[in-house]
């Protein structure tokens, strides 16, 4: 059996350490080329992963025949990746967050379903075990029904500059952050929410939020979202109560309790021991961003469309994030005059990755 | 012919539904209005009341032929004697003026005449409490009820039989103080539902056991150490070593402050059910191995993520 020919645009951290090795170990995909714009940068990765550089997807695709595109770069670079690749007949595989807003979003998801390819946006936590788990437990209404959800996801402010650059980025830390969960959100309810509040803050002087909450209604069901950069060590939460138990959730542990019978779960793992007072839990092999990327390749080497998280899940996304930007301009001049999102220091290259790291979306 | 299947949301009766399903009886689901009906069939009728409301019972009795009684409350122990006991003679009262055909009461084991009850139990006294109401009154309709012993099978959302499986499958090795003695006598829900429908079809009337055999602790924890993920190894500790090893550990463990509790509770004999020898394994139906109803409980709960 052939396997599809990858190409991976941008060679930042994202795609060296996670898409090209993930492309390489999958029986049906390999990895051909990549392209990345700094040539210094592109000349090192030609060394290290041996593997033929081009300067921008356009060469990339002229050069290579390739069967899927995987886009690693910053979000201000998606749309037009996204459009040149679909137009290929490439399918797609985009980091998050799929783009700078909802509009751009939908015209990516219009290309997609003129070329009709295999897209997925790359949002990571549905793909930790504790994830799995808890979705698998709120799809089979353990916990009655749900009457609570809040996401708390705290991670360190972003090392690379265009994080910081609303015009390559799309916003701070709600269009960073505010996608995993999201992505999670919107599996587990049918409906698309309504943002009934939505507040962004910028508690150091950058030009992009760096704190942002957002309350949603999804039917009757309140969800409260709130996401900053201020820590060393993440941290992304997630607690859900229901009308006979609740549970709580990072990617590490797993507990909660169904009509008073507690339950916990590590990585996924019932314990190895549990004396009572005390518990061991396996080591865990746990590699959600290599999960994600094999079951995107798994529907592109089966050409099924229904991914777990195709370009219309980007746009729905997108369109809660781009209400947040709206609500949250009008709450913050009114408090205290500050301006919504604007380009102020545009440092940052767009050659650089974008995207999640290893420990929860960042 | 319709019936009115209280507790519906229960245990036994999200089985009856979907066992209902394969029959000519047309289920109406008798609903608290606070339940949770997310975990009904999509296309069962429903109708909100509550047995402590006499004239909503009333209501939901009409344009009914039969009703299955299941609705009790059996954990919490203040309700049981206003739900248990004064609900069951609220509608009895409702369906005799209602005039429908039969009625199906799902007891337990320990109300049968000829099973001792346990008088401590404020459960099993509550259902005894039931007996004069069914059979020592005339009734316009033909009455059953049915008296299972421990019930395993799918469909457990109030996980009540997680505490025998977690301790199997959250541990490689399992030995005394992690489990304590205990004997069982375990049917399938299959079984006890099976045994509701004879009722409504008019195959079987009066009183219905429901048994399996009786069990030892050893043989039900091996059952579920082979179908718990966790290849869990069961030791078999004889109650000697638990009274004159086991717990005075747990008493030094206690004083030395590494347990949070005393070795007495180690000491526990638990029956789940049994029987005497001539009372096992009836049900007027064929039964299914209790080792299937072990083995379909540990993979539903592998389904919903619980395992």
């Amino acid at each position: 059996m052939t396997r599809l020919a990858v190409g991976v645009v941008g060679a930042g951290w994202m795609a060296t350490d996670y898409h090209v090795p993930a492309f390489s170990s999958h029986p049906r995909t390999r990895v051909v080329a990549f392209a990345e714009r700094d040539d210094a940068r592109r000349a090192t990765v030609e060394d290290d992963l041996s593997l033929p550089g081009c300067d921008d997807v356009t060469s990339m695709l002229a050069a290579h025949d390739l069967d899927v595109v995987s886009i690693c770069t910053p979000p201000s670079t998606h749309e037009s990746i996204f459009v040149e690749s679909v137009g290929a007949g490439c399918h797609v595989l985009c980091e998050k967050p799929l783009a700078l807003s909802a509009e751009s979003a939908r015209r990516m998801a219009a290309a997609a379903d003129d070329a009709g390819v295999v897209t997925q946006v790359g949002y990571l936590h549905r793909y930790y075990r504790n994830y799995q788990r808890a979705m698998k437990m709120l799809s089979n209404d353990l916990l009655g029904e749900i009457v609570e959800v809040t996401v708390a996801h705290h991670s360190a402010p972003p090392s690379q500059g265009w994080y910081y650059n609303p015009d390559l980025s799309g916003g701070g830390v709600a269009r960073d952050l505010f996608p995993h969960s999201l992505d999670v959100l919107f599996e587990l309810f049918d409906e698309p929410p309504d943002v009934t509040d939505a507040d962004v803050r910028y508690l150091r002087d950058r030009a992009v939020e760096d704190a942002a909450r957002v309350s949603l209604a999804f039917g009757d069901v309140p969800v409260d979202l709130s996401a900053t950069w201020t820590q060393t060590e993440g941290v992304s939460r997630v607690l859900v109560v229901g009308t006979e138990g609740w549970l709580e959730l990072d990617s590490k542990t797993l507990q909660g309790d169904v009509h008073g019978r507690p339950f916990e779960f590590q990585q996924g793992s019932l314990p190895l021991v549990d004396v009572g007072v005390a518990d061991l839990f396996p080591a865990s092999d746990e590699d959600a961003h290599t999960e994600r990327i094999h079951d995107f390749a798994d529907h592109a080497a089966a050409g099924d469309l229904d991914t777990s998280a195709p370009v219309r899940r980007g746009v729905a996304v997108a369109e809660v994030i781009d209400a947040v930007y709206e609500r949250g301009a009008d709450s913050s001049s009114e408090r205290d005059g500050a301006d919504p999102p604007t380009e102020r220091d545009g440092v940052g290259s767009p050659s650089e990755p974008s995207g999640a790291d290893a420990e929860g979306g960042r | 012919m319709r019936v009115l299947v209280t507790g519906a949301t229960g245990f036994i009766g999200l089985n009856l539904l979907a066992a209902l399903d394969e029959t000519d009886h047309e289920p109406v689901a008798m609903v608290r209005p606070a339940s949770t009906t997310a975990r009904l069939p999509a296309d069962i009728d429903r109708v909100e009341a509550d047995l402590s409301d006499a004239d909503s019972v009333t209501a939901a009795l009409a344009d009914v032929d039969s009703v299955v009684h299941l609705a009790a409350a059996v954990y919490d122990t203040a309700s049981m004697g206003a739900t248990n006991t004064a609900g069951t003679e609220r509608i009895v009262d409702a369906a005799a003026d209602a005039g429908i055909d039969r009625f199906v009461f799902l007891s337990t084991v320990g109300a049968h005449p000829e099973v001792p009850a346990d008088a401590d139990s404020t459960y099993q006294q509550s259902k005894v409490a039931s007996e004069e109401l069914l059979f020592g009154r005339n009734h316009p309709f033909e009455v059953a009820a049915v008296y299972p012993t421990y019930i395993f099978g799918p469909r457990d959302y109030r996980l009540t039989r997680y505490e025998h499986v977690r301790p199997v499958a959250a541990n490689r090795v399992l030995v005394p103080p992690l489990y304590t003695d205990a004997k069982y006598n375990i049917v399938h829900v299959d079984d006890v539902v099976g045994t509701v429908v004879r009722c409504l079809d008019g195959d079987a009337t009066g009183r219905q056991l429901v048994t399996g055999p009786n069990l030892t602790n050893e043989q039900v924890l091996k059952a579920i150490a082979r179908h718990a993920p966790g290849n869990c190894r069961v030791v078999t500790v004889p109650y000697g070593a638990i009274r004159w090893g086991v717990k005075p550990a747990m008493d030094l463990l206690y004083r030395i402050g590494v347990s949070p509790v005393p070795g007495e509770g180690f000491l526990e004999r638990g029956d789940f059910g049994t029987v005497r020898p001539e009372l096992t394994e009836r049900a007027p139906v064929d039964q299914r191995p209790w080792k299937a109803a072990i083995g379909e409980t540990v993979e539903w709960y592998e389904t919903v993520g619980i395992l």
